[in-house]
């Protein structure tokens, strides 16, 4: 475990770094590849560094799901920055499932089941939750 | 999509939390980030964004301190719904790959316009 978390924080070294951020800024609005392809790259870059001739995608996939292996071990969980803020999760809510009503801001605030009788009366509605970033 | 559907179809923008916060998850692209810890300071950044990315759907804002709609739509980094003329929840976007079928967005909007 000693040794994965080298390898973790190097990766978190590198991924941080101006150099790596610099080319994660060049990508921004290209079709052809996204930052995910060059944390990719990165990601085996770092393994190739510390490999030692075995599976290098076996290394990958150990390096990826670290976390999830060592779920006890905090220390693990808190290197990596995809871990520290990955909010992401299927969650409960299911298709069938009454839309919750939640209270949203701006202009005013208004509750999203009043914002659907209001603007979509008797038709569908598309919600696009997201951020600028 | 919007333009093409939008006299059959509501549409709406949550703004939720930042996925690349530069205090967070850092990643540099052409816009830097902190993540708004204020209702005022989510409107400001919901606001800029409106205006750089000239974004016409209606923009409704979570606020942060109770981050309600992420937390019950499960809706971070990004996600899409479609919700039926009843209310009921007819589509909730599921990632492959870390992406979205944006074709099958529409395919489930168009499901709920047949007659």
């Amino acid at each position: 475990m000693v040794f994965l978390k080298r390898v973790l924080r190097r990766e978190e070294q590198l991924r941080m770094c101006d150099a790596q951020q610099d080319l994660f800024a060049q990508v921004e609005g290209r079709f052809d590849m996204d930052w995910i392809d060059l944390a990719d790259t990165l990601q085996r870059n770092v393994v190739a560094e510390f490999g030692d001739g075995g599976d290098p995608d076996l290394a990958l996939r150990l390096l990826r799901t670290a976390a999830k292996r060592f779920p006890d071990d905090h220390e693990m969980a808190a290197i990596s920055v995809y871990r520290r803020h990955n909010k992401a999760r299927r969650g409960d809510l299911r298709v069938g499932d009454v839309m919750p009503d939640v209270m949203l801001a701006a202009p005013a605030p208004m509750s999203l089941d009043d914002y659907r009788r209001r603007h979509a009366p008797n038709r569908p509605m598309v919600i696009i939750a997201g951020s600028w970033t | 999509m919007y333009d093409r559907l939008s006299a059959q179809v509501a549409f709406v923008s949550v703004y939720i939390a930042e996925a690349h916060a530069d205090d967070e998850w850092r990643l540099r692209g052409t816009v830097t980030v902190d993540q708004p810890k204020t209702t005022a300071e989510r409107v400001s950044v919901a606001h800029r964004f409106r205006a750089a990315m000239n974004w016409r759907i209606p923009l409704l804002i979570d606020p942060p301190e109770t981050n309600a709609f992420e937390r019950l739509f499960a809706s971070w980094p990004v996600r899409f719904f479609v919700v039926d003329a009843r209310g009921r929840m007819h589509y909730i976007a599921e990632p492959v790959d870390g992406t979205y079928d944006i074709l099958e967005l529409e395919e489930r909007v168009q499901e709920l316009l047949r007659p």
